[in-house]
């Protein structure tokens, strides 16, 4: 899900760095002073998760936890994530740095949507349901990043898009499984031992 | 607050996930990046098209462009990510490779077509270690792991130390 240099058309990486600027401008006041620890915390995990490739058959499926990071930050995830794809791209060539503010909104967005429903549901829902509605965000993240780097490929030209969906939705599918366990387990586990960093 | 006790995945549901991560899926494109090594060889320039997690990049296009951008040749990558681009002009080129999702990735190289028979095997035989160069450039460091660790704690830790300075409204009042 890491857009590369030279992909993108200059009207969509300019888009998008604006929007992914006001996204970090958000988000760094909507994070409590008490969380910045926190926060950098999550920070490190993005930052490793990309690293870490579960074979599976003869490809290999990988994390993302951008779903965790909106759960458990809200509009926080927005700077948090930016940063993590700023170490991701100049320290592994994961994504171009002209393509940052896209890759920033492809990921972060979803987080943002994702946990924004999840605090809305854990609200109002039974109290057992919350690991399967942190499932339901860690996949639907996933999902939601695909569709809109999906759009950003389409709108910088030369690719049909519902074709194109359909291949990289189908590609990320062990990725969304992947991600709901791991969301769901992380979830699961800080509401036994820690209930207050949850929403 | 000790939540009531939820009884674990259902093992139905655990083992339903796991026939279906250990079903095979052909394509790697959700890897995080595309790398390209390329050599020039004795029939032009040959080379090798992988994602970051290792497995080939299979039938992705390969582009060769020459210094005024013209596209010269243009192949698809074999079921080992290999590819060879026939060029037959000495030059600079541009290789570019393009997955779908966004993945791509180039390199510039000179070429010239092989003067004589030595020089067509000794491109042969070093094709090898020149891969093995590229492979060496491209793992990911223990450096830069612990580096970009640091960085975010350092970053986040100077943002929490900065916090913790500022005198808060309340106690200014």
């Amino acid at each position: 899900m890491h857009i590369a240099e030279g992909v993108l058309s200059a009207p969509v990486l300019l888009a998008g760095g604006a929007l992914a600027a006001a996204g970090v401008g958000l988000g760094l006041r909507q994070v409590p002073e008490s969380r910045v620890p926190f926060a950098g915390l999550l920070c490190a995990m993005f930052f490793l998760a990309s690293l870490i490739h579960l074979p599976v058959g003869i490809s290999s499926v990988h994390l993302v936890l951008n779903g965790l990071c909106g759960i458990l930050l809200g509009w926080g995830a927005f700077p948090v994530l930016a940063v993590a794809l700023l170490l991701q791209a100049l320290l592994f060539g994961f994504g171009g740095l002209s393509a940052l503010g896209v890759n920033t909104l492809v990921m972060a967005t979803p987080a943002v949507i994702c946990g924004a429903l999840y605090r809305l549901a854990a609200r109002h829902g039974a109290p057992g349901v919350s690991r399967w509605l942190a499932a339901a965000a860690g996949a639907g993240a996933v999902a939601l990043g695909v569709i809109l780097m999906v759009s950003a490929l389409w709108l910088s030209g030369g690719h049909r898009y519902l074709p194109l969906m359909g291949l990289v939705l189908l590609a990320h599918l062990p990725v969304m499984l992947v991600e709901a366990l791991v969301t769901a387990v992380i979830v699961s586990a800080l509401q036994r031992v820690r209930p207050e960093l949850l929403p | 607050m000790e939540p009531e006790r939820q009884p674990a995945f259902p093992a139905a549901l655990k083992r339903g996930v796991a026939l279906l991560l250990s079903l095979a899926f052909a394509s790697a494109a959700q890897a995080h990046a595309l790398r390209l090594n390329a050599e020039a060889t004795g029939e032009g320039v040959s080379g090798l098209a992988h994602y970051s997690d290792g497995s080939p990049a299979r039938s992705e296009l390969v582009y060769a462009y020459d210094q005024a951008a013209q596209q010269v040749a243009r192949v698809r990558t074999d079921s080992d990510g290999r590819f060879l681009l026939p060029l037959t002009r000495a030059g600079r080129y541009r290789i570019v490779v393009e997955g779908e999702e966004g993945h791509r990735a180039e390199l510039q190289l000179s070429y010239a077509p092989p003067d004589s028979a030595l020089a067509t095997a000794l491109r042969a035989e070093l094709a090898p270690l020149r891969e093995d160069i590229a492979r060496l450039q491209q793992r990911t460091a223990l450096a830069d792991i612990v580096g970009g660790l640091g960085f975010i704690a350092g970053l986040f830790g100077a943002v929490a130390f900065w916090l913790a300075r500022r005198p808060r409204a309340t106690e200014r009042r």
